[in-house]
């Protein structure tokens, strides 16, 4: 329970469209750095699609490489929004507040990412409706019992509700930016406030939309991750054919995606100034959370290791040799325990190390890069060695081309964020005043202890 | 002051002493009904007790004869070892509405003592490791018996320690509410001479804390290693390594039902009404929708793998465990565990009631024995572990009288002893409750009445 500010509407109106109704330096530095590295990428997209796929250190035995270990990375992203926003909300905890808009708002942007993968791992953008049962000259059909086909379904099912959960959220807050905007700003934001003015009903419509979206956006938050997993875990590649691939990618997702909110919130609470509104406790809250999730995580972790020795099969165990022993993989796996465990989380067991911003943006940033090479260390070694029926097999070593156009990804959504932070406010403004008209003490002796309005 | 309606306990219900009061005069109070019950559960346990030696005796050259015997125990230690999860679990969530309820599923806790006896002859029934697939590898010393012992007895010795922990300013009322007595004199015992000091809370937040992550810790520990051994290691081609964590959500959705089952059969019989009411009931019943969920989620994340595959092996497994052999407590367990929940714990209003979650949550429990059957039953039958694919598939095992009475006994063995233990701890813990009145009150809210509610950090 927390020691709340009191603030007041103005204040929250004032402080927290600041960044709406003002433009920094800082921000428009940022913007065009993020911009130049967006349009390099964006340039090595370009220059891909002209020579072909053979610019990338893609082979014929590792078809899958950076691409798609950078889309499964942006998916594991994706999920911080409805872990934070969803779940907390339906569990009404008090310390979700000032969390929910930037975790949504990086749900959004990170599966956009996300999907962009796949479709510049293709080569041939242009053929992407392939996908589609679309009665093309070939007369093939997509196989739609594949989790390639369900892949862009359930990712277009959650890009959708994921954009539903923030507009839903965002409406009452588009109305206070309406009534304070002129010109044509105010007709923009007049429309997409979709006549909002607080009224009861209004109120109670919104409500009501915000516990729907969360409860029906639940089970498509576990499926888009559970169906990448699928991806993998339905072929017959060594160490991709397990039954725990499932629940043990959703909850890495958890893992990183929570992770990426956190350090996205210590960003937000230096260069917005948002001290008011982000505390100590809320890192401190999240870090225990994180505590609980990479415990699981790693539980799952150990069922794929130990049951990848279980039929001790010859092509699993070579698999696993790789990865284990042989650089530069045992170095990659080595740094990705270390990273999104070790050193983590018995970091996050001090109260003291939680509730310091600058540790919180170093395990969790470190938490990432750890994450980001679980997958590359999922993805590519299985692919590297001869199968009973491969002619052809080789090592992968990415190209400049490649390692452009994943960096630029990451450029992109940092870009998105800050676009969206200049026309919507990165906290919602109407969560912070009720959490100040919830706020309570209740005298216990002579403590007053901090209590929280419940409705009968 | 409206008592009946348990919405409003904590705010404008009975005070911290009348909570004590009523509750320790009901928990001393031994009535004829309860020693009826515990005679009949006592005769049942006995007499599965004297078919288990008689067993015992034969030796364990037909290890199929172990099935059931082996299938109860892995009910036993899901269903009734993972409950103090559930009261870990929901002291680390800090919801208000618990308070009246964490004990029971504490309580469950010393059946762990029953399932650490029922280990040794069902590892006893096991071939050697060598030659077959077992989570001990290489490893052979002192494996599996005297690891899966050592892994056991921690669970059981951190529950029982848990149980303790959390009881000991409840034993201390005990012991300061009643006449000295034989009973009484090992109550004192246990309340270590408790006065309530700073120190002492202190010290029993420590110990709280501590032995609840320790418990969250050991019981996947302990899941994997029961599962590996009482079903996947003797299943020839099977590698599912999701088994230990769908036998974990398997057990703590059958340890919500069992806490349900019984906060339903105290409420009805015990007089505890005014404690367990709607609230507990509707906050319950979201996890064990969430639970029936992922119930089904575990399962098919598994199947989808196999089906897919459609390697020779996984087929073949498919076939024995879900389709030929086993199909009826295949479905039976889909049924109760996944459908039925879902079906009714869909709609509010059932969850929202004292009966809806119950009956759920019987059909849940019906439903894990089942589960448990098709997975030990099905590898306890097959006759040679060692090979590297079922090539053929046993029949079916049905339950003869005496696997009926294994089965029957070890349960009531089990509530046996809870409700032993019920009349050594009370069933509620009443510090938490006093806590409870604490930390509510009732205030105006703008123009509606409104509860505030406090959290310590």
């Amino acid at each position: 329970m927390y020691y709340r500010r009191t603030l007041t509407d103005e204040q929250i109106n004032r402080e927290l469209l600041g960044a709406v109704f003002s433009t920094p330096l800082w921000w428009v530095l940022l913007v065009s750095v993020l911009g130049f590295i967006v349009l390099g990428a964006a340039s090595a997209v370009g220059f891909m699609v002209d020579q072909g796929l053979q610019v990338t250190g893609l082979n014929r035995s590792v078809f899958w490489g950076f691409f798609i270990t950078n889309f499964v990375f942006w998916v594991g992203i994706s999920h911080a929004g409805v872990m934070i926003s969803a779940i907390l909300r339906l569990s009404q905890a008090e310390w979700r507040r000032p969390m929910t808009r930037a975790a949504e708002v990086m749900t959004v942007f990170s599966l956009m990412t996300a999907a962009m993968m796949p479709l510049v791992h293709l080569g041939r953008l242009w053929r992407f409706y392939w996908f589609t049962p679309f009665d093309f000259a070939r007369g093939i059909w997509p196989d739609v019992r594949s989790p390639l086909v369900w892949d862009p379904m359930a990712i277009t099912t959650y890009l959708t509700g994921s954009v539903l959960f923030v507009y839903t959220a965002l409406i009452p807050d588009l109305a206070v930016i309406r009534d304070r905007s002129t010109g044509w700003r105010k007709t923009v934001y007049g429309i997409l406030s979709l006549n909002w003015h607080g009224n009861p009903r209004q109120w109670k419509l919104q409500a009501i939309a915000g516990i729907l979206l969360s409860a029906l956006i639940l089970p498509v938050f576990v499926s888009v991750h559970s169906i990448v997993s699928w991806d993998f875990g339905v072929s017959l590649v060594p160490s991709w054919h397990v039954t725990v691939f499932a629940p043990y990618f959703v909850i890495g997702a958890v893992h990183s995606g929570v992770s990426a909110v956190v350090t996205l919130m210590a960003i937000m609470k230096k260069l917005y100034k948002l001290d008011n509104y982000i505390w100590e406790e809320h890192f401190d809250a999240v870090g225990r959370l994180l505590v609980v999730v990479a415990t699981a995580w790693l539980f799952f972790f150990w069922l794929d290791l130990v049951f990848a020795f279980w039929l001790a099969e010859e092509q699993e165990l070579t698999v696993w040799r790789l990865r284990l022993f042989h650089a530069p993989w045992s170095w990659l796996f080595l740094t990705f325990i270390v990273f999104s465990y070790v050193i983590p989380v018995p970091l996050w067991l001090s109260r003291r190390v939680r509730r310091n911003l600058t540790m919180m943006i170093i395990t969790t940033l470190m938490v990432n890069v750890g994450m980001w090479l679980e997958r590359f260390i999922i993805v590519v070694p299985s692919l590297m060695q001869k199968g009973p029926l491969t002619f052809d097999y080789a090592a992968y070593r990415p190209s400049i081309v490649e390692i452009t156009i994943v960096g630029g990804t990451f450029a992109l959504v940092a870009f998105l964020i800050l676009m969206f932070s200049k026309f919507f406010p990165l906290i919602p403004l109407w969560e912070a005043k009720e959490g100040q008209r919830l706020g309570d003490a209740i005298k216990v002796g002579a403590i007053s202890v901090p209590g929280i309005v419940k409705e009968e | 002051m409206r008592i009946s309606d348990p919405k409003d306990m904590w705010a404008e219900g009975p005070s911290e002493k009348e909570i004590v009061q009523d509750v320790l005069s009901r928990y001393h109070h031994i009535s004829s009904r309860f020693l009826a019950w515990c005679g009949v559960l006592g005769i049942l346990f006995l007499l599965a007790v004297v078919v288990v030696l008689i067993r015992l005796s034969n030796g364990f050259e037909d290890r199929s004869e172990w099935g059931y015997y082996s299938a109860t125990l892995l009910f036993i230690a899901l269903t009734f070892m993972s409950t103090p999860i559930i009261s870990a679990g929901l002291r680390l969530a800090k919801g208000q509405w618990r308070r009246s309820m964490t004990r029971v599923p504490e309580l469950y806790g010393v059946v762990g003592m029953l399932g650490l006896l029922m280990l040794f002859p069902a590892i006893a029934a096991l071939p050697p490791i060598e030659g077959r697939r077992t989570i001990w590898f290489e490893w052979p010393t002192f494996a599996p018996m005297g690891w899966d012992a050592v892994g056991v007895l921690a669970l059981v010795l951190t529950g029982l320690a848990m149980l303790w922990m959390l009881a000991i300013p409840d034993l201390a009322k005990v012991r300061d509410h009643f006449p000295l007595s034989g009973r009484q004199k090992f109550i004192t015992w246990l309340a270590m001479g408790w006065v309530g000091s700073v120190r002492q809370w202190r010290i029993h937040r420590l110990g709280v804390l501590t032995l609840g992550g320790m418990y969250l810790l050991l019981f996947p520990l302990v899941a994997t290693l029961l599962g590996s051994e009482l079903s996947a290691g003797l299943l020839p081609g099977y590698k599912d390594a999701i088994q230990p964590a769908y036998l974990i959500i398997v057990g703590v959705q059958a340890g919500l039902a069992l806490t349900l089952v019984t906060m339903y059969v105290l409420r009805s019989t015990g007089g505890y009404e005014r404690y367990l009411g709607v609230d507990q009931f509707w906050a319950l019943s979201k996890p064990l929708l969430a639970l029936s969920l992922l119930w089904f989620y575990f399962w098919w994340s598994s199947f989808i793998t196999f089906w897919y595959g459609r390697q020779p092996s996984e087929v073949n497994i498919i076939r024995f465990l879900m389709f030929e052999s086993y199909r009826i407590p295949f479905l039976m367990a889909f049924f109760l565990n996944f459908v039925m929940p879902l079906l009714a714990l869909m709609w509010n209003p059932v969850r929202k009631s004292l009966a809806g979650p119950a009956l759920v949550s019987v059909g849940i429990l019906i439903g894990t024995l089942f589960n448990t059957i098709r997975l030990v039953v099905s590898a306890y039958s097959v006759p040679d572990p060692t090979l590297h694919l079922l090539t053929e598939l046993p029949k079916g095992q049905v339950p003869g009288a005496i696997d009926l009475l294994i089965v029957v006994g070890g349960i009531s063995g089990a509530v046996l002893l809870f409700l032993i233990a019920s009349k050594i701890i009370p069933p509620f813990s009443l510090w938490e409750m006093g806590e409870g009145t604490r930390l509510v009150r009732v205030r105006r809210f703008m123009n509606r009445t409104v509860r505030v509610i406090s959290k310590q950090n």
